[in-house]
């Protein structure tokens, strides 16, 4: 099992909302493939030395969510239906929410203005996306 | 319900003479659960832990495991892990096995020899001419080696290098899910961050934080309020119950909140300051707050 | 869940035998030194040593009641790992009558040894058919054993219910035995009250009830260290036991009440 999951205890945000991003992240850039098995709670919860009642409850969620499914004495798995462009592209909004979301309250927070926050914003836009990239 | 809880403690005090060792604690712990319990030396941690499992009487309430109050029988299930050493210096490593071999119908000698290999201990060395450390191991040995339901454990990875303090997380871990019930107290909260379900925070022998650490996570934020001018004056927010303490400096002044962070930014807004923000708080910052400590600085004349 | 308890008697009954295997070494070389052969070889002056059973035991039983006073702050001594004996799966009480059952047996077996090696010397002279069994050799046994066994349920008795470190204990009540004895016999003669107090002292006075004060007189020739009414023998066999068995049940339930 590849370790691609890591958390981090010391911030604020919640080790199972953590959890839950990462894995989301993971089928939506497809590092986690559809009908792949998940790690078992045990296993995960020792691998990332956390609450196997966290790990629980993350899977609790991505199942309820859609993005995994559990069947008791096999294991859980990246649902294989579903896991199309619309499921994976909505997880993809949910992280880039998320980051871009963080990304603006850091810049209110060091007291710019919404102006300049916005043009700082483009300016970056166009380093990342040159001219003419339009999905890569 | 009282059977509900693999760990039940309900307005325990103890007094010793006059000194009110620990107040009306009530504290409940889930079945195959993790609980963290933190709190500065003296804070009450262990002395709960004697008189949970029967080494001290309770002055009032009640100390239940698995619904009924510590009897001989109880611990065929239940380890103990005492914050001192309690091994006998003179006998060997192997001797104190034998000895938990002799005590518990359930004990698994292959699962201790196991973890004596983990902690690479020389089983014929006496306890004597171990380190702290080492000490310590044995006792955790000693505890996981007959697999018990619960799992009392007072501060387990003292002396510890951070190699076996990461292991000894991993066997509390694995013991919670196969169903064990942990209740532990450390130093390290790093360690109670990562691994408990619940925390509880003991201040003088009172419960001052107690809730799962998501929940506080979620709800103990910093408040920070930048002025354009000094900080005004806002009346009795600091007698304000959802605040635990403020901080001012310059033109910024944080309010250390217990929850409702929402309702203290509203609040704080209606000062016009240039900027409110809420800030996370990890569980070690968590602690210090509600301890209720400035960290002490070192040296120099401060700030 | 004794199993400690068993290796400290182990190592403690080892090293008791080593010091009466050396008593008994130094004993024989003595005995069979030239001076003392000389008073053995002649036939006429053998023919007339007796050896009663009852001084043999006497010798005895001295093994046993030092043996006794060293081991008997058993539960006091284990407070300091009381963490990891009183977490396990045995009530305390079925625990504290186990190691004084255990400290018992220990008991009894230094005072065979004892024997068995005051039987071994004499067996070394030749003289082993002259050994005989007299009215006084089942008091001897019994009041010895018994004053081993008192010394033994006092001591327990006193520290068991205590955190303190009670080895101090055990080496004043040496000197408070021995105190006591010779105070009521130097009182012997009408000195009042002084005599009586000693004499009341002395009921909780093992050596009171074993010394060679207390074994030359039987049947008529009451002790003359205790009080009249419990210094013939009967009695004094009755005491010892019986003070044995409080101190440990008075040992059981202190520790029972004990807090970490």
């Amino acid at each position: 099992m590849p370790a691609i999951f890591t958390v981090d205890p010391r911030t604020g945000v919640p080790l199972y909302l953590q959890l839950i991003e990462q894995v989301k992240r993971a089928v939506a850039l497809g590092s986690l493939a559809p009908g792949e098995q998940l790690p078992t709670v045990k296993a995960l919860a020792l691998n990332l030395t956390i609450n196997p009642n966290t790990v629980a409850r993350a899977y609790r969620d991505l199942e309820r969510d859609g993005v995994i499914e559990t069947s008791p004495g096999r294991g859980s798995f990246v649902r294989a239906d579903g896991s199309s462009t619309g499921e994976s592209r909505r997880a993809m909004d949910d992280v880039a929410n998320t980051v871009l979301g963080d990304a603006v309250r850091e810049t209110k927070t060091l007291g710019l203005s919404r102006a300049r926050a916005a043009e700082i914003f483009f300016e970056q836009l166009d380093r990342w996306f040159p001219a003419g990239d339009d999905h890569k | 319900m009282n059977s509900t809880y693999a760990i039940a403690i309900r307005d325990f005090s103890k007094r010793y003479g006059s000194f009110e060792a620990v107040s009306n604690l009530t504290l409940e712990v889930e079945p195959g659960s993790i609980c963290g319990l933190l709190g500065p030396n003296g804070s009450g941690k262990t002395t709960t832990f004697k008189c949970l499992i029967g080494l001290a009487r309770a002055t009032a309430g009640t100390m239940e495991v698995e619904g009924a109050p510590v009897q001989p029988q109880t611990f065929e299930t239940l380890a103990y892990l005492p914050e001192r050493s309690a091994l006998y210096e003179w006998m060997t490593v192997a001797d104190h096995l034998e000895f938990n071999r002799r005590s518990y119908r359930s004990y698994d000698p292959k699962r201790a020899e196991e973890l004596v290999d983990l902690f690479r201990l020389e089983r014929k060395k006496k306890v004597g001419k171990l380190s702290k450390g080492q000490h310590t191991a044995v006792a955790l040995v000693l505890a996981f080696s007959f697999r018990p339901r619960i799992l009392v454990l007072d501060e387990p990875a003292s002396g510890l290098d951070p190699v076996f303090q990461r292991v000894v997380l991993d066997l509390i871990i694995e013991a919670a899910s196969t169903g064990s019930t942990v209740l532990f107290s450390s130093h390290q909260i790093g360690q109670v961050e990562r691994a408990a379900d619940r925390v509880a925070i003991l201040k003088n022998g009172k419960l001052i934080v107690d809730g799962t650490v998501d929940t506080l996570k979620g709800s103990e934020k910093i408040v920070e309020a930048i002025f354009d001018q000094t900080v005004p004056e806002v009346d009795g927010l600091a007698a304000d119950p959802r605040v635990r303490r403020i901080e001012r400096s310059g033109r910024i002044l944080r309010a250390y909140v217990k929850e409702d962070s929402d309702g203290i930014a509203r609040r704080l807004n209606e000062f016009s300051p240039k900027n409110v923000s809420i800030l996370d708080l990890n569980l070690e910052d968590i602690f210090i707050t509600a301890v209720g400590g400035e960290i002490p600085t070192v040296g120099g004349d401060g700030a | 869940m004794t199993y400690p308890q068993i290796l400290r008697l182990r190592k403690t009954l080892t090293i008791y035998g080593s010091i009466i295997g050396g008593l008994f070494l130094i004993a024989l070389m003595i005995a069979h030194s030239p001076h003392a052969a000389s008073d053995l070889s002649d036939a006429s002056k053998r023919k007339l040593i007796a050896i009663p059973l009852s001084a043999l035991l006497f010798s005895a039983a001295w093994g046993a009641i030092i043996y006794a006073t060293a081991i008997s702050r058993s539960l006091n001594r284990e407070y300091d790992g009381v963490e990891m004996v009183w977490t396990k799966p045995i009530a305390r009480e079925r625990l504290a009558l186990s190691y004084i059952l255990l400290d018992f047996a220990a008991i009894v077996v230094a005072f065979i040894a004892a024997a068995a090696l005051c039987v071994l010397l004499i067996a070394s002279l030749g003289l082993l058919t002259h050994i005989s069994v007299d009215n006084r050799t089942v008091p001897t046994l019994v009041i010895g054993l018994g004053a081993a066994f008192m010394w033994y349920g006092l001591m327990q008795g006193l520290t068991a219910g205590q955190r303190f470190r009670g080895g101090v204990i055990t080496g004043v009540s040496w000197a408070a035995a021995f105190v006591f004895i010779s105070l009521a016999e130097a009182t012997q003669g009408g000195i009042e009250p002084l005599h009586t107090i000693f004499t009341i002292l002395n009921v909780v006075n093992p050596l009171a009830y074993f010394s060679s004060y207390s074994l030359s007189g039987y049947g008529a020739h009451p002790s003359p260290v205790l009080p009249q009414a419990i210094a013939g023998t009967e009695m004094r066999m009755l005491m010892t036991w019986s003070l044995g068995l409080i101190g440990c049940a008075a040992a059981i339930a202190g520790w029972k009440r004990l807090e970490a």
